[in-house]
């Protein structure tokens, strides 16, 4: 029996699965700072200023844009979900097409909101 | 049967039915968000101070944004619920874990309050 797990192969389906679980991990773990985002920037005019200067490094625009590229796929993953959850789509063949149809779109979204932020 | 006691209503079937619900709502939210802040930096009107601090103002904008927040504390009470029922074996680590989140999740909704009535 073969138990070297290098040679283990993910169907693309377990892959989006586990996905939609680290993405909404991260979500959960960027939640504080979005918050404190939202904060500053209703302050005060000045506190929003230096909210939007902030924004402008590289670094936070790196973190916004892998945030939004998870909050983007975990949607998606979720849309996915529910529809599988009224029976369409739940067999192999069409949910190994969703799967890959998810990732493409994910991919794509993920250019446009790098193209939005920088 | 066993009762699970630091799901979110102990019960599966509700809790199925509130991480569908909550996700509606965070999903409609999100798009809005996203969709307004697009607008507003793609055209040449970048956004404002008063324009950002009028949304935020107004009165459906408040109610969405809490019904968001709330509606984010049960789906990640329930999503981590999940992982650490799959990943942490050591109930004693769980119940630890699980706690912490909760009181986390409790003070993110004082803190948005704060934020949009402070």
């Amino acid at each position: 029996m073969d138990l070297n797990l290098f040679h283990v192969r993910f169907p693309v389906m377990a892959i989006v699965s586990i996905l939609h679980r680290i993405t909404g991990v991260i979500t959960f773990l960027a939640l504080p700072v979005l918050l404190y985002l939202l904060n500053t920037s209703l302050l005060t005019q000045t506190s929003f200023d230096q909210t939007i200067e902030f924004c402008r490094g590289g670094f936070c625009k790196l973190f916004l844009w892998a945030v939004l590229v998870c909050m983007i796929f975990h949607l998606l993953a979720g849309i996915r979900h529910i529809i599988m959850d009224f029976g369409v789509g739940e067999s192999v063949t069409p949910a190994r097409f969703t799967a890959f149809f998810l990732l493409g779109t994910t991919l794509i979204f993920a250019i446009l909101a790098g193209a939005w932020i920088w | 049967m066993v009762n699970s006691v630091t799901n979110l209503s102990r019960n599966g079937l509700s809790d199925w039915l509130i991480q569908r619900v909550s996700a509606v709502i965070i999903g409609i939210y999100l798009v809005f968000i996203v969709g307004y802040l697009l607008g507003h930096t793609i055209g040449t009107r970048p956004i404002t101070y008063q324009v950002w601090h009028h949304l935020y103002q107004s009165e459906i904008m408040k109610i969405a944004t809490i019904m968001v927040v709330l509606s984010v504390a049960a789906h990640t009470w329930i999503g981590m619920w999940t992982v650490f029922t799959d990943y942490i074996k050591a109930t004693w680590l769980r119940l630890i874990l699980q706690i912490s989140l909760v009181v986390l999740l409790l003070g993110y909704v004082v803190w948005c309050f704060g934020i949009l009535w402070g």
